[in-house]
C-alpha cells in the first residue's frame, strides 16, 4: 500500500494532475499488459527453474550429493544410450502418427463434403473417436490388441488369416505398431475435421468451370483440391507433430514404453527419467534439448503461417 | 441413356459408399467393443470363444462403478478442470 501512494499524486489539484499527465502516458499501455507481464513472468518462472535444475545433479535418491555440475547433464544426453533408440522411436512415432491419419483424413473430408443420404449423422459419429477420453481410448485399443483375448486376433484367427493369436502389444517388432494404431482412430477426425472446414471454402463455380472444360475427378483433386489445401495441410501437419512429440499418453497407458524399450520414445523417456529415476537435473537438461529442438519446428510453423497467409490475401 | 446411368451409379456406390462403410467400421467398432465388454462379466470377456455380443448382458459394473468411485465429485472435478481451461 505504501508503494502504490508513493507513485500517486499527494495533492488531487488540477494543475498538478496536468503537469504529470506527459509523464504517465507513456505508463499506460504497460499497466494494460500488466497481466500478460504476470503470464510471461509464471511461464519464465518454469522455464527458468528448469534452465537452472540442468546445471545440478539433483537425484531425489541422493539429495546430500546435490551439487552444481555445469553442462554435465546435457554432456550425458549426447552419451546416453537411449538418446538414439528413443530418438530413432520418436521419428517412428511422429511419421506413424502425422502421415496416416493426415491421408485418412483428407480422403474421409473429401468424401464428407460429397452430397450422401444422411450425412450430417455420419459426420458427427465418425468424427466421435476425438470427443474419447485418451484414457478410455488406449485401454479399449489394449484390450482389441491383447494376445489371448483381444478381439483383433479372434477374427483374423476365424477368417483363417492367421494360425496363432499374436500378442500384439508384448512383441517388441508390433508393439509400436499397436501404439501408434490406437493413436491413428484418436488423431484422424482432426485432420478431417480441420481440412473440412477449409473444403467448404473452396468455391463451387472453380469446380463447375473445370468441370466444363472437361476436367475428370482426379483431375480436379489434383488442381484445385489438393493445391487448395496445401497451405492448412502443412500448418496443421506442424502443429500436430509438435503436439504428437511431446505425446506420451499413449505409451504410458498401452505399454508403458516396453517391451524391452521399443516404444519408448524421447518424451517417454525424459518422463521415465524424471518420475521413475527421480533424476531431476537429467530430465531438465533433456527437457531443454527438447524445448530447443521444438522452438526451431514452431519457428518454420509461424514462417510457414505467414508464407501461406499471404498466399491466401493476395 | 439408362446403360451409363447405371455404371456412374455403380462407380458412386464403389468411390463413396464402400469408403464410407470402412470407415464407419473402423471408428466405431473400437467404441461398440468397449460399450460390449462394459456390460459383462470378467469371466464372460474372457471366455473361448470370444462373445461378439454383450451376452449374457449385465449392469454390474455400472454399479460397481458408481459404487467405488465418488461420481459427483469426480464429475464436479471434470467440469472444474474444464471451466479452468476453457477461461
Amino acid at each position: 500500500m505504501g508503494q502504490t501512494d508513493a507513485t500517486l499524486p499527494r495533492s488531487a489539484s488540477a494543475v498538478q494532475r496536468r503537469a504529470r499527465t506527459p509523464d504517465a502516458r507513456w505508463l499506460r499501455p504497460y499497466l494494460y499488459l500488466l497481466p500478460v507481464f504476470a503470464c510471461l513472468a509464471f511461464f519464465a518462472y518454469n522455464v527458468g527453474l528448469a534452465v537452472y535444475e540442468s546445471t545440478q545433479y539433483h537425484v531425489l535418491a541422493y539429495p546430500q550429493a546435490r551439487r552444481f555440475v555445469g553442462f554435465d547433464n546435457f554432456a550425458r544426453i549426447l552419451t546416453d544410450p537411449m538418446t538414439a533408440l528413443s530418438f530413432q522411436h520418436s521419428l517412428v512415432w511422429v511419421v506413424g502418427t502425422m502421415l496416416p491419419p493426415l491421408l485418412l483424413g483428407l480422403s474421409l473430408a473429401v468424401l464428407l463434403n460429397q452430397p450422401f443420404h444422411g450425412r450430417a449423422l455420419y459426420r458427427t459419429l465418425v468424427l466421435s473417436p476425438w470427443a474419447i477420453s485418451g484414457v478410455v481410448s488406449a485401454m479399449a485399443w489394449s484390450w482389441i490388441l491383447n494376445g489371448p483375448f483381444g478381439v483383433l486376433n479372434d477374427t483374423l484367427v476365424r477368417l483363417g488369416l492367421v494360425a496363432t493369436r499374436h500378442p500384439w502389444l508384448a512383441d517388441p517388432t508390433t508393439a509400436m505398431a499397436g501404439v501408434i494404431l490406437a493413436s491413428i482412430w484418436r488423431g484422424f477426425p482432426f485432420f478431417a475435421i480441420t481440412l473440412l472446414a477449409d473444403l467448404q471454402t473452396i468455391p463451387e463455380d472453380v469446380y463447375e468451370a473445370a468441370e466444363i472444360d472437361g476436367a475428370g475427378p482426379w483431375q480436379r483433386f489434383w488442381h484445385i483440391t489438393l493445391p487448395m489445401l496445401t497451405g492448412l495441410i502443412v500448418l496443421t501437419t506442424l502443429l500436430r507433430a509438435i503436439w504428437t512429440f511431446n505425446f506420451v499418453e499413449n505409451t504410458f497407458l498401452m505399454t508403458y514404453g516396453g517391451p524391452a524399450s521399443a516404444t519408448t520414445t524421447w518424451a517417454f523417456y525424459l518422463f521415465q527419467v524424471f518420475f521413475d529415476a527421480g533424476d531431476i537435473g537429467y530430465a531438465a537438461a533433456m527437457g531443454i534439448a527438447l524445448f530447443a529442438g521444438l522452438i526451431g519446428l514452431a519457428s518454420v510453423y509461424i514462417r510457414l503461417a505467414r508464407h501461406f497467409n499471404v498466399e491466401r490475401i493476395s | 441413356m439408362t446403360g451409363p446411368r447405371i455404371a456412374a451409379q455403380a462407380q458412386r456406390t464403389i468411390v463413396i459408399r464402400v469408403p464410407l462403410l470402412l470407415f464407419g467400421f473402423f471408428t466405431l467398432f473400437p467404441i461398440y467393443w468397449l460399450a460390449r465388454s462394459s456390460f459383462m462379466t470378467e469371466g464372460d470377456l474372457i471366455a473361448v470363444p470370444l462373445r461378439y455380443l454383450p451376452l449374457p448382458f449385465t449392469l454390474i459394473n455400472y454399479q460397481e462403478a458408481f459404487r467405488q468411485m465418488n461420481m459427483t465429485r469426480v464429475m464436479l472435478n471434470s467440469l472444474i478442470v474444464a471451466g479452468a481451461l476453457a477461461c
